[in-house]
């Protein structure tokens, strides 16, 4: 089971014991009010939200109720979760050139035209304070190449520099890549 | 004794100089300006073999003639690349077992 199942379970449980447990108190009148002060106990909640009771039990039942109900609110978010599953990619380069850099990409997009813009949804885990090198690459040429730190929760915008090619002396083709080769 | 070991011996390498022979055999092209009949030097050359074979991608370069060459092809198809820089000018399947030789005529912009 998924190590939040545990705590959503964990955090379940303990609501469920404040509520039943305060409801088994305040039936049993087994919390008094404090004989000495003799003042009702006032319980502060986040927001602003105070409430008075005479019956610390109730208290106890009042605030059973966010342990309680908090795990079935995020439940319902938890697709949104990155189930993240680290896989090491390994292997042995057979060439005759070095050095060579070994590159993991999953999703590149493709820019056809002059203008083109690229949106690449790229996950950040942990800390998020790993860098992307992002590479600008036609023909398996690398054209250019810079790296995407996150700042902040937005997007990160990466600026290519330009890269101006002298034209071909010869007409280009683009052929597609069949199937088997891809 | 010598002499029979010596046969012995070349007659059992004739096999593997066979099982090499097919192995691996020459390919090699010219790429010219469809125009001019003249040589384009400087261009890259790629072979790549399909995903699941096993054989290597073989990379070139045409020299002032336009002729590329690579000794040691592993009989099979390939995809034939000729690219300028980042700029593809030429893609085509090739059978290496089927051809040892092929032209690419190229077209002036």
């Amino acid at each position: 089971m998924d190590t939040r199942m545990w705590l959503f379970l964990m955090t379940e449980f303990s609501g469920f014991a404040m509520v039943v447990g305060g409801m088994w108190l305040i039936y049993k009148q087994r919390i008094y009010i404090d004989k000495e002060s003799n003042q009702p106990i006032e319980v502060k909640l986040p927001g602003n939200f105070s409430f008075r009771s005479n019956y610390p039990a109730l208290a106890l039942f009042a605030l059973g109720f966010f342990p309680l109900i908090y795990p079935f609110h995020e439940l319902q978010d938890l697709p949104e979760y990155p189930h993240v599953v680290t896989v090491k990619l390994t292997g042995v380069p057979d060439t005759n050139v070095y050095p060579a850099l070994v590159y993991a990409s999953v999703a590149p997009s493709a820019v056809t035209q002059n203008g083109d813009s690229f949106s690449l949804p790229v996950p950040f885990i942990g800390r998020g304070d790993e860098e992307y090198k992002v590479l600008l690459i036609a023909n398996d040429h690398v054209l250019d190449s810079e790296t995407a730190k996150k700042t902040g929760d937005g997007d990160i915008e990466i600026k290519f520099r330009p890269t101006i090619l002298a034209s071909p002396e010869y007409k280009t083709t683009r052929a597609p890549v069949p199937a088997d080769y891809k | 004794m010598l002499r029979r070991l010596t046969l012995l011996g070349l007659i059992l390498c004739t096999p593997l100089m066979v099982v090499y022979a097919q192995t691996f055999k020459a390919f090699n092209g010219r790429v010219f300006d469809a125009q001019t009949k003249r040589g384009v030097e400087n261009l890259e050359v790629k072979l790549r073999p399909p995903t699941a074979s096993s054989a290597p991608i073989l990379i070139g370069n045409t020299d002032q003639n336009g002729i590329f060459h690579f000794s040691q092809v592993k009989p099979g198809r390939y995809l034939l690349d000729v690219s300028q820089g980042p700029y593809l000018l030429y893609r085509a399947e090739i059978d290496a077992a089927q051809t040892s030789s092929v032209d690419i005529p190229i077209e002036r912009r």
